[in-house]
């Protein structure tokens, strides 16, 4: 192979990593894009700056900007998906994965805030999570129009004990969340009487979810 | 405007607040209706019947669409003790304005925002002359709506003057518990006492219900979220035993974290 065409490969794989990048900061990235973003972001400084160039535009683009150059998260981002790549053969866990490569950019965000001490707003970033002031990164569920989905919120690890799957251990709990939701419904809606004010016209159980 | 009985005022709030107030929570002992209103929520549209006779402790209500048995239920009438419009005031603030016409009806239009992330926000259409909430819209931090109900139809008749008079007022034996949200009092949950306690600021609600740690978990937390409804498990290690914390209830996430960090901790019992 020729010198030549050495470079011409480098371009491509430069475009192809760019392309994974945008897929992965518009939440819509794949496994494959994942892995490719996070090698080309790690071998390639040209890339991490684009990646930051990008951070910067969208969130100022979303009225939230970052300081520029404070903050790098490409290492914490890495560290997130290498420390679970057995997860990757779930594609659920994987896209878990994909949304906490988002919430990593969003806390380095809120550090570099902090770091400029910026008053502590509510912070939207890429991938449409926001920061509720005093507490973790949550994702942003609530941004339906008339008719709201069910869905699971983006929770950060809880850390007790020693170390552990963090991902698989969220599925596992966002699943028994869920489970506990549709058998808990009913007595929760009978023990909420005791609410002097109860602003919903009456309580009752979806009979889809009862038990 | 409205028919409502002024109440002494407690505070330095509007005497229309603090009437619609005392009246949103009368008007189940007050009033006997019937009529169908139509829930919206993640869980899709559906529309219901209700029953409801004045100082009833339950009524009746029929998911009309659904042809599961549990399509009618017998649902519990609010039932605590009685929360001030100005105790309100200290965790939300309140607006009271006209409202629209619901079930061709005339309503006031009471807005309650959080004054803090700890609770969501609700916007109820208020019968004028029952008290009686025609249409909630339960609104998120972000200002999204939640979940919204809305009567289609209703008939709403007087009770007779003696059942106002047989009121009893409700206590509730509160928990010392250190370190819940803001305005949040903790009780045993009334017909579930051994198995789960009860938390609210007198409108925002969660019941906690602990058992063991499914074998081979390892602390950690998840949710969901349904409508107004949040459903928060955590794993936790509780004097030495692994326990699992679920908390439901019509409040934010942290609000949830917060309630299940809290009661992590015995509650010492007693009343407040």
């Amino acid at each position: 192979m020729s010198e030549r065409d050495d470079v011409k490969k480098g371009a491509e794989q430069s475009v192809v990593a760019r392309e994974s990048l945008s897929a992965l900061m518009d939440d819509e990235a794949n496994d494959l894009d994942l892995a490719r973003s996070l090698r080309g972001v790690d071998e390639s400084d040209a890339l991490r700056r684009y990646w930051a160039r990008q951070q910067l535009y969208r969130s100022s683009m979303l009225g939230t900007s970052l300081p520029h150059g404070a903050i790098d998260v490409s290492a914490s981002v890495r560290e997130a998906i290498v420390s679970e790549k057995r997860a990757y053969a779930n594609p659920l866990v994987s896209m878990a994965v994909a949304a906490s490569v988002t919430v990593a950019v969003v806390l380095g965000g809120q550090q570099a805030l902090l770091l400029e001490s910026q008053p502590g707003n509510a912070i939207t970033a890429p991938g449409e999570v926001v920061q509720i002031p005093g507490s973790g990164a949550v994702q942003a569920s609530f941004a339906e129009s008339s008719l709201p989905q069910a869905r699971i919120i983006q929770t950060t690890p809880v850390t007790e004990g020693g170390p552990k799957d963090v991902y698989l251990n969220r599925t596992a709990y966002n699943r028994l969340a869920n489970e506990r939701f549709e058998s808990l419904s009913r007595l929760h809606n009978s023990t909420a009487t005791a609410a002097s004010i109860t602003p919903f016209v009456s309580r009752s159980t979806d009979p889809r979810t009862t038990p | 405007m409205l028919a409502w009985a002024q109440p002494e005022r407690e505070c330095d709030l509007e005497q229309e607040l603090v009437a619609v107030v005392e009246a949103l929570q009368q008007s189940h002992e007050n009033f006997t209706f019937s009529g169908t209103y139509l829930k919206e929520s993640a869980a899709g549209r559906e529309f219901i019947s209700v029953a409801h006779s004045a100082g009833g402790e339950q009524g009746r209500l029929e998911y009309l669409n659904s042809p599961a048995e549990s399509a009618i239920q017998a649902v519990w009438t609010p039932s605590g003790p009685r929360v001030s419009a100005c105790e309100l005031n200290s965790m939300y603030a309140l607006y009271f304005q006209q409202g629209p016409m619901v079930a061709g009806r005339p309503t006031g239009l009471l807005e309650l925002r959080p004054r803090d992330g700890l609770r969501l926000g609700y916007r109820l259409a208020v019968d004028t002359e029952s008290g009686l909430v025609l249409r909630s819209e339960v609104i998120s931090d972000d200002g999204s709506l939640l979940e919204r109900h809305e009567y289609a139809a209703i008939n709403v008749l007087p009770a007779e003057a003696t059942s106002a008079a047989e009121q009893q007022d409700v206590t509730l034996d509160y928990l010392d518990i250190v370190g819940l949200p803001l305005g949040y009092r903790a009780s045993r949950a009334r017909r579930f006492e051994e198995r789960a306690l009860f938390m609210s600021d007198g409108i925002a609600s969660a019941t906690v219900v602990f058992e063991p740690l499914p074998e081979g978990l390892a602390p950690g937390e998840g949710a969901v979220r349904q409508g107004a409804t949040i459903s928060y498990s955590r794993g936790s290690v509780v004097a030495g035993n692994q326990v699992l914390i679920t908390v439901i209830g019509e409040i934010p996430l942290p609000a949830a974290r917060l309630i299940a960090e809290a009661v992590r901790v015995a509650p010492s019992g007693g009343s407040q």
